[in-house]
């Protein structure tokens, strides 16, 4: 864990000495370094949200990032995702830096390799629960309209929403929007799953529920997953706990590595 | 475009129908009104062009000067001079075609030209009662005169043939002869510039529907009209049928350089009408082009509002791999799926209010006579109004569009939390 303690505010990026950023160990499946996000479009409301983080995470990790909010959680995972860009330092997706890639490359990266759950479901009332995990398959193009079909079925049995593939959203429960979700963040099998406080809506029934989906897809460990939450119960769930505090790590607490974190 | 933009933009449009189908009429009542008005003012113009250079042929050649003695006169010392002429009185020599019998001949054998007919022109005052109102004659060769002009084919009652065989008859157009109370073969007075008098029987009365002609015109016989207008042997104009209407100002032209007399083609002499029918025309498209605008503002206006009310679909979009470009297509389409549908609905309806009008039969006297409003569909005014609905309802799209393609999904999701 390397951190800048000088580093408080956008002001103090202005010629700070940044040491030599070496490059993540080979193979590493997400990794930052230096990594530092200002959010705010004037002087009067710049805010430095990450102040250098330094971060590795292996392929096939259950991650959870805690911290209390305005520690810079969302914001880490959205970089993590390539859904933002840093200010500075780097974000390193399967070894390649982030800011080398264009807007184009940097979408198909997340089409393919990244799949995005939130707190709250964002799924197109329009479309049923079928055709809402079919979008990132459409877009991806690779499989015929009958293989899109046949798989988002079989993702949403998995998620245990089988009996429920031709309903509106709208005519689902908050707790089966958010399998609905999910199902959706895995349909083109992506290696990395970002998972934004997605219990953050839900009760404690429901909540259990999207927790258990999540420790079934970490459990066949082909699959990396970082969850940003605040809730410990769900944090729990996670083998590695990553906690920040004001835009910096402060912990990082590793459990055997694919067992359930010790009590 | 892709199919998943298109499936996306089509089930947006679907959940604002109501809105959507009031946009969509918008732009058919846009299209509509391009189409049936230009099909109206063309109508109009049609049968005028139609009916003038069938009764009044393709091109006159005339011995008149093309500029008067003042543009001459400006040439020569310049349009920074101020050049005045005092005293100038009108010429006392008769204006006339020298050898027209030649001149003829060597008319028919140009290339393009149908027919050629000579005429003397001048103006009478016939007498009918105490109503007195002054002619435009033009003295003809009925037989020569048949196949420069369609006039033989606009008696309404008597023949063209009695003018052949009445000494003195004359054909009068229905206004004159309305105005006179002149019936056929009532007997009229016909007098000339220099005072002779004739007695003239109506062989004939004419109507071409274009009222300058129908108030003003009458013809007699060639040697009837020399005589009375006191032009012994003079033909003062020749009037001349090309084989294509539309080329009448580049056979006027070559005639004119040939002869070295003014030749007007029946655009030239028709400059003034024409000139209205184009004012009318440009008239139509900018009330068409308003209500299309109009419509397309309601175009941007749903599509702003979809753009907003779907932002965080914009954000979850972006998230899993749509582009800007994707993004950008989903809102244009939208745009594109009603002005395509408008569009075809207003050439539908443009079809129908067209046929309606058609129906309806009453008088209709102006420019041009006729029963009912004129309408000419030309399908070229289809394609225009339905590219200019395109075309405008795209770039009402495309400011909303570009909107949604450039919002950050990454702010979108920090409002949200």
């Amino acid at each position: 864990m390397t951190t800048l303690p000088t580093l408080q505010t956008p002001a103090d990026l202005a010629g700070y000495p940044w040491p030599v950023m070496a490059p993540p160990p080979a193979g590493m499946l997400l990794a930052t370094r230096q990594l530092v996000r200002v959010i705010g479009d004037s002087e009067m409301n710049r805010n430095l949200v990450l102040k250098g983080i330094d971060l590795d995470i292996h392929r096939g990790e259950f991650v959870s990032i805690v911290g209390a909010s305005g520690s810079g959680k969302s914001t880490l995972l959205y970089l993590l995702g390539g859904l933002d860009r840093p200010t500075h330092g780097q974000v390193f997706i399967r070894g390649k830096a982030i800011g080398a890639m264009s807007d184009a490359e940097l979408t198909a990266v997340r089409n393919q390799g990244v799949g995005f759950v939130f707190q709250f479901h964002f799924l197109l009332p329009e479309f049923t629960a079928q055709e809402n995990v079919m979008m990132p398959m459409m877009k991806l193009g690779k499989l015929s309209r009958r293989q899109q079909l046949e798989k988002a079925a079989d993702l949403l049995k998995q998620v245990g929403m089988g009996d429920k593939i031709q309903r509106r959203t709208t005519d689902l429960s908050g707790g089966e929007q958010q399998r609905v979700a999910i199902a959706r963040a895995l349909a083109n099998d992506p290696g990395i799953v970002l998972a934004d406080e997605p219990t953050g809506n839900l009760d404690k029934h429901n909540s259990q529920n999207v927790a258990h989906v999540f420790e079934e897809i970490a459990a066949r460990g082909d699959r990396t997953i970082l969850m940003v939450t605040h809730d410990p119960h769900m944090a729990e769930h996670a083998y590695r706990v990553i906690t920040l505090d004001d835009g910096q790590i402060i912990s990082d607490v590793r459990h055997r590595a694919g067992s359930a974190p010790a009590k | 475009m892709t199919g998943m933009q298109w499936s996306i933009a089509i089930r947006y449009i679907v959940r604002r129908r109501r809105q959507t189908i009031i946009c969509m009429l918008g732009v058919a009542i846009g299209v509509c009104v391009f189409v049936a008005m230009n099909a109206m003012m063309k109508g109009f113009e049609v049968k005028f062009i139609d009916e003038t250079v069938e009764s009044s042929g393709h091109a006159i050649v005339k011995n008149e000067p093309r500029e008067t003695v003042l543009p001459f006169l400006e040439k020569i010392y310049g349009k920074e001079a101020l050049v005045a002429v005092e005293g100038q009185k009108p010429q006392d020599k008769v204006a006339k075609i020298r050898n027209p019998e030649r001149l003829v001949r060597f008319i028919r054998g140009l290339p393009g030209v149908v027919a050629a007919a000579p005429t003397v022109n001048g103006d009478l005052v016939a007498n009918y009662g105490n109503k007195q109102m002054g002619v435009a004659v033009i003295g003809i060769e009925p037989r020569e005169q048949v196949r420069v002009t369609r006039i033989g084919e606009k008696i309404v009652v008597g023949s063209f043939e009695r003018l052949e065989k009445t000494a003195n008859g004359v054909l009068l157009g229905d206004g004159i002869a309305r105005l006179l109370g002149a019936k056929i073969d009532d007997t009229i007075i016909l007098t000339g510039p220099t005072g002779a008098r004739t007695s003239s029987r109506v062989v004939g009365i004419f109507s071409t529907g274009v009222t300058p002609v129908d108030y003003t015109r009458g013809y007699m016989l060639l040697r009837d009209a020399q005589v009375l207008l006191d032009k012994p042997n003079i033909v003062s104009e020749i009037t001349v049928k090309g084989d294509d209407p539309e080329k009448a100002r580049g056979l006027a032209a070559q005639i004119e350089a040939i002869s070295g007399y003014k030749t007007e083609s029946w655009q030239e002499a028709n400059q003034n009408f024409l000139s209205i029918f184009v004012v009318q025309q440009a008239i139509t498209m900018i009330i068409a082009a308003a209500l299309l605008i109009v419509a397309a503002f309601g175009v941007f206006n749903i599509l702003t509002m979809s753009v907003m009310e779907k932002i965080s679909d914009i954000a979850i979009m972006r998230s899993y791999g749509l582009t800007r470009g994707d993004v950008r297509n989903i809102f244009v389409l939208q745009g594109m799926v009603i002005g395509v549908t408008g569009a075809a609905l207003g050439t539908v309806l443009a079809r129908l209010v067209i046929l309606a009008i058609r129906q309806l039969k009453f008088p209709v006297e102006g420019l041009v006579k006729s029963q009912g409003i004129l309408m000419a569909e030309r399908p070229r005014d289809y394609a225009t109004a339905f590219g200019a609905a395109m075309l405008i309802t795209l770039i009402a799209a495309v400011l909303p569009a570009n909107r949604a393609a450039s919002f950050d999904p990454v702010e979108i999701l920090r409002g949200r939390h």
